[in-house]
């Protein structure tokens, strides 16, 4: 029997799911791509069952990563908040935690890391401990090039 | 300033990566990038000059 999402009457399964089933094997969806469909669902089923605050933290912030990707010519004027940032960095940690049902840590450290890299995050609210940040460098904050 | 900046991102989008999420792949080598392209610019070139000499 061929399988086919023809059938399926679950609206968000047929998304999950779109191009797994292609005839052609080089056009079914690669395996990183539904892991990564699969763990967004999840996340964002956890983040709206237990917290919404978190939920529209993170896709606050996913909207704003996404528009960089589009146009990073400019800085953006839009940031996240600092109470966003500390949202974040409060899920940060809740991956394989031992107790705790939610697993938002995948999404949230990578919107903390975006973030960052975007320049949509202010370095100075962001705690990291200093041998991490150090590595390769004398220097607590790594390397500083000074201007003249 | 800029150094620190890449290598916190770097450090989040590794976690990320680690954990399985894998559309982090995107920032992850544009942050590498960068720094290579900051050390290159800033006597990396001439360092690896020396060491051919």
């Amino acid at each position: 029997m061929k399988a086919n999402l023809s059938t399926e009457g679950d609206p968000a399964i047929k998304v999950l799911l779109e191009g797994c089933f292609a005839s052609t094997p080089s056009k079914r969806t690669p395996a990183f791509e539904l892991a990564q469909r699969l763990l967004d669902e999840y996340n964002d089923s956890c983040a709206r069952l237990a917290n919404t605050a978190i939920y529209d933290v993170i896709r606050r912030c996913r909207s704003l990563v996404e528009a960089r990707r589009i146009d990073h010519s400019k800085s953006s004027d839009i940031v996240y908040s600092e109470s966003d940032t500390a949202t974040l960095m409060e899920f940060d940690d809740s991956w394989d935690d031992s107790g705790s049902n939610f697993r938002l840590a995948p999404e949230a450290t990578f919107i903390i890391g975006a973030g960052i890299l975007w320049d949509l995050i202010k370095l100075d609210q962001i705690q990291i401990p200093s041998t991490i940040i150090s590595r390769g460098s004398s220097f607590p904050k790594g390397v500083y090039v000074l201007a003249i | 300033m800029l150094v620190y900046k890449y290598k916190v991102a770097i450090h989040y989008l590794t976690q990320a990566m680690e954990m399985g999420y894998y559309d982090a792949a995107l920032e992850l080598a544009k942050g590498h990038y960068s720094l290579a392209e900051f050390y290159h610019s800033h006597g990396g070139n001439e360092l690896s000059e020396k060491f051919k000499k």
